[in-house]
């Protein structure tokens, strides 16, 4: 595809908004770090802008290669993360009992993070080539499969909430692909029946994170905490905001998670309503154009793969909001684009990219 | 879309709409919460955020109990009042340092330098530093009336451990400690913080799981200049109904803590206390097991400690004395050192010959005192005991008579034989930083010293001298495997583990035994033999015939380990005090007694204090007697320190 198609056919819609949040992102993670007063921290904003170039270029990469491509490597990335993700569990790590990060010299890879996409795109190049066979159970309980085997690999990092925003995304993806409603409820169904068994499977913290939610009284250290200071530093945001580096000191008590899974957090009480609101709309538009993106495609697997891209993508987001506003557990789930960390960053980016490239691809026929 | 769609047939329009409309409702689900948080509730957040803080305070599990089999108390807890800081809180942490020293006795810079050092680390929640511990009343008192001058500081009362019988089975409690920063790495996410307190050694380390138990915590609303006041009750439930201005203080979310399980120990606390008496003033160990089932009744080593003084601050002195004391009390002697078995070897040697047909049970052989290998091996009985069986060589415990046994077996029988009575090989008691004993070889030898294996190294190995090394606590389970049919049990020393309410029991599991191919006859010859040694008391007398008691079946072996082989030490004999301490040899006495219940093996090992039948085996015969007798050691037992609360001065 010559330079000048990609450029007359790009989405710059998607591009453009995409560029405004990963802005807002690094003006949140300055302010954050220009409280927080310890040095590691106030570097973050630095990093993350070295991680958007990384992105962006990536990104544009990504772009340029159809998608088939792609979906024909599905295979090949699926098992490099795999592997990639036993060897997070069965290398020796530095950082204790939580194991996620490969360590490659200075930089921290999070094999989990590139596992979602990779998982989505198997599963498109799957779902494409079984088509109407999805009906039947063995092709369902196929895709199940390939779901489940990074899932049980994430849960023993230990990573709850990164294993478990798999559901929504599997569940939806098998229902964009046609299956039968009935076997999509049984597997809720049964999801829901075997959850006490599934109990004595996670780890303490995990258990007191699901606790503190449902029941306040019972709030374990520190997990409930965070959702108490989340909440008044959202709410004292107050319509206006209290401005931009006004944050006020120490309401997420420097927990390194504020510039992770509770950015938000911290951009709400800087821009208040309006600037939430704003977020929250220009999210609207990635995701509704990335929709869009969907019911265009030239071809099913594209339906299929910029589906499960959307649902990820949006997942992420609703999932990390209603975290920082007391709707949910802890999870543990980055904000897409915003939350300081590279593998999250850039898997998010060739996220992105893979819908431009669908859809740039969709006008041509 | 494709011509022939499949998209169509399934109708994925439809379908992808549906999940967008979904996903809009849930982004509005979103908007409307933000209105209720910013917009509904935006101004009382906003006060919240301005004038308040909550400080998370911690309210500590009390740590499980550790008991004796029978349910009493070797170990518990007990409320003290501790100073301590919330280092985000402390703005000026020299200033308040400063006062704080006028007050209480305290090591300023040192307080100054952690909270500093903690101000910087920010994977904490809202932690609390301990400064000092155990505070008297009165210090309470004059810091509770300062309580405005010290921004962060405040005090809380907690349980600390106590070592309810002082030096009573020390080196198996163990002691607690402050979690370091290598443990913290790995345990930050079990509810470790810095400054809490983990086993460090003996049960309370390898238990520490059930003994931790879970923080409860709750939060507590801080006004900018009143300090929340921790009021107690009876029960130990700590309350913040006030600050120090008198504002009532509202508390969210409350969650109590959970006590650590109790750990029953198979040990006796009669027998325990028994067998450190038994020592008396000797350094050494005792270990008396079940012979049927592997329990430990006592584990006893001494010199001892009191791990009391591992409790609290400002014991600091006290604790490097004992770690640098040259008679290493923290060495726990009955499996951790490792000595020559000697003599004490001799009944497994001879399994080794009756099963392999290098003598059978009527095959006598000629003891003249000593015996020629190239140079001349002395038995200790310089006239020699004649011509003689097994079993009279075993109650006699005849050189000799065990030197030749030696050359028809050779070193490598011996030791396959000793290793599988689980010699060499560490029993696995669960406890850390056992001694797993040697068992030399022709390599080893080499490998060591350079030098090749000689004919008399094999008759030194015959006789447990040399090279050969061994803990108590072998010998003890390797004499059990002599009686209870050739079983090498497994030492057991927790019995089993319970919640403070609730039954849910937790055993241990039972690891089977290893069970011997070893005929019943060479057994029986054997326990002839050491049947025998303490039996006949008439001249001459088995060698362990001090320890006999009447009523009770005790069968048993001496045993002299030599430290330094001289003119001296051989000729000592009758009068150990000739030789220096440090070369004197240790005595060894292994007893089993078989006819009452339980059974049990009680071994006996005293440092520097001569032949083992005239030291270690009336001890352990001494021992034997009260055990079944009932009877208690009649000092009163040291009970550990309690608060202070009851003195009112001011």
């Amino acid at each position: 595809m010559t330079v000048r198609a990609l450029l007359r056919d790009f989405d710059w819609v998607m591009f453009g908004t995409v560029a405004a949040v990963l802005l807002l992102g690094l003006l949140t993670l300055y302010s954050a770090s220009r409280q927080s007063g310890s040095e590691v921290a106030a570097s973050h904003h630095l990093r993350q802008a070295v991680w958007t170039c990384v992105g962006l270029c990536v990104m544009l990469t990504v772009v340029r290669i159809d998608y088939h491509r792609f979906l024909a490597f599905a295979p090949l990335l699926y098992a490099v993360v795999l592997l990639a993700l036993i060897l997070v569990l069965v290398l020796p790590s530095r950082g204790g009992a939580a194991r996620r990060w490969l360590n490659l010299g200075p930089l921290h890879i999070q094999p989990s993070e590139f596992c979602k996409v990779a998982v989505v795109l198997l599963l498109a190049r799957y779902f494409s080539a079984v088509k109407i066979k999805i009906r039947r159970p063995r092709f369902f309980i196929g895709a199940l499969a390939i779901v489940a085997l990074p899932m049980m690999l994430i849960v023993r990092e230990p990573d709850l909430g990164t294993a478990l925003v798999f559901v929504p995304v599997m569940l939806v993806m098998l229902y964009l692909a046609g299956s039968k409603m009935r076997h999509l409820v049984s597997v809720c169904l049964l999801g829901c029946a075997s959850s006490p068994l599934l109990w004595n499977f996670l780890e303490g913290y995990q258990k007191r994170r699901l606790l503190a939610f449902i029941k306040p009284e019972v709030d374990p250290l520190g997990w409930g905490y965070q959702t108490i200071q989340s909440k008044i530093a959202v709410g004292s945001g107050s319509f206006l905001g209290k401005g931009w580096l006004r944050g006020t000191q120490s309401r997420l008590n420097f927990l390194p998670a504020q510039h992770t899974d509770f950015v938000f957090s911290v951009y709400s009480e800087e821009w208040g309503f309006i600037g939430a609101a704003l977020l929250l709309g220009l999210f609207a538009v990635i995701i509704a154009r990335g929709m869009e993106t969907t019911l265009r495609a030239r071809d099913f697997s594209g339906n299929i793969l910029a589906g499960g891209l959307v649902t990820l993508l949006a997942c992420h987001i609703l999932m990390n909001i209603a975290v920082v506003l007391g709707l949910m557990p802890v999870t543990g789930l980055p904000l897409p684009l915003m939350s300081y960390g590279g593998s999250s960053l850039v898997s998010m980016m060739a996220l992105i990219g893979l819908l431009i490239n669908i859809r740039i691809r969709s006008r041509m026929f | 879309m494709e011509r022939f769609s499949y998209a169509k047939h399934i109708g994925f329009g439809d379908r992808t709409r549906r999940l967008g409309f979904c996903l809009l409702i849930l982004l509005a689900v979103l908007t409307v919460r933000l209105i209720h948080l910013q917009i509904i509730f935006g101004e009382a957040y906003r006060r919240l955020s301005d004038s308040n803080r909550y400080r998370l305070q911690r309210l500590d599990a009390p740590r499980g109990r550790i008991l004796d089999r029978n349910g009493e108390v070797l170990v518990d807890n007990r409320p003290v009042f501790v100073l301590s800081a919330v280092p985000r809180e402390v703005d000026d942490p020299e200033a308040t340092a400063a006062r704080l020293a006028e007050l209480v006795a305290i090591d300023s810079e040192k307080i100054v330098n952690r909270i500093n050092r903690l101000r910087r680390d920010f994977a904490s929640v809202a932690l609390h530093v301990r400064i000092k511990e155990d505070l008297p009343f009165r210090e309470v008192v004059r810091v509770e009336e300062a309580m405005t001058d010290l921004p962060g500081i405040m005090i809380a009362s907690r349980p600390v451990r106590r070592y309810v019988l002082g030096d009573l089975a020390a080196p198996v409690l163990g002691y607690i400690g402050e979690i370091d920063e290598r443990q913290l790495e790995r345990l930050r996410d079990s509810g470790y913080y810095p400054g809490s307190l983990i086993g460090k050694t003996g049960v309370e380390r390898v238990c520490e799981e059930h003994l931790r138990g879970v923080d409860g915590g709750v939060l507590v609303e801080v006004h900018s200049l009143g300090k929340p006041q921790v009021e107690t009750d009876l029960r130990g439930r700590q309350e913040f109904p006030v600050d120090s201005l008198g504002r009532s203080l509202h508390t969210e979310r409350r969650r109590e803590p959970e006590p650590g399980h109790k750990v029953y120990l198979t040990i006796d606390r009669r027998i325990q206390q028994l067998a450190e008496k038994a020592l008396g003033a000797a350094t050494g160990a005792v270990v008396v097991m079940d012979v049927d089932t592997g329990d430990i009744l006592a584990l006893a080593s001494k010199p001892a400690y009191d791990p009391n003084v591992f409790v609290g601050t400002g014991k600091d002195e006290q604790r490097s004395a004992l770690l640098n004391d040259p008679q290493h009390p923290l060495l726990n002697r009955a499996f951790q050192a490792n000595y020559a078995p000697g003599s004490t070897v001799k009944p497994m040697v001879a399994i080794a010959a009756l099963e392999t047909g290098a003598i059978t049970r009527d095959t006598r052989l000629e003891c003249y005192g000593s015996y020629d290998i190239g140079r001349r091996f002395r038995c200790w009985n310089r006239q020699g005991h004649g011509t003689i069986s097994v079993v009279d060589a075993i109650a006699h415990s005849c050189d000799v008579f065990l030197y030749q046994l030696g050359e028809r077996l050779g070193a490598g029988q011996i030791a396959e034989y000793l290793s599988m009575f689980g010699l060499g090989q560490p029993t696995r008691i669960g406890l850390r930083g056992e001694n797993r004993g040697l068992l030399p070889t022709a390599e080893w030898k080499e490998g060591r010293f350079g030098e090749a294996w000689y004919r008399g190294d094999t008759a030194n190995f015959s006789i447990g001298q040399g090279f050969m090394l061994a803990t108590p606590l072998q010998l003890a389970r390797a004499y059990a495997a002599l009686v209870n049919g050739g079983r090498v049990l497994q030492p057991r020393l927790v019995h089993r583990i319970e919640p403070e309410t609730g039954d849910n029991v937790i055993v241990p599991e039972m690891v089977a035994p290893r069970v011997l191919n070893v005929q019943r006859k060479s057994l029986e010859t054997v326990v002839e033999g050491l049947r025998k040694a303490v039996e006949k008391q008439t001249y001459p007398h088995g060698t362990g015939y001090l320890a006999k008691v009447e009523g009770i079946d005790i069968i048993g072996k001496t045993g002299t380990a030599q430290v330094v082989a001289s003119e001296r030490t051989e000729n000592a004999g009758d009068d150990p005090e000739a030789v220096p301490y440090q070369f004197r040899d240790h005595a060894w006495f292994v007893a089993v007694v078989t006819d009452q219940q339980p059974r049990i093996v009680v071994c006996v090992m005293m440092e520097h204090v001569g032949h083992g039948g005239e030291t270690a085996a009336p001890a352990a015969g001494d021992l034997i007697r009260k055990i079944y007798a009932g009877e208690e050691v009649l000092e009163p037992p040291v009970v550990a320190e309690s608060t202070e609360l009851v003195r009112a001065d001011g």
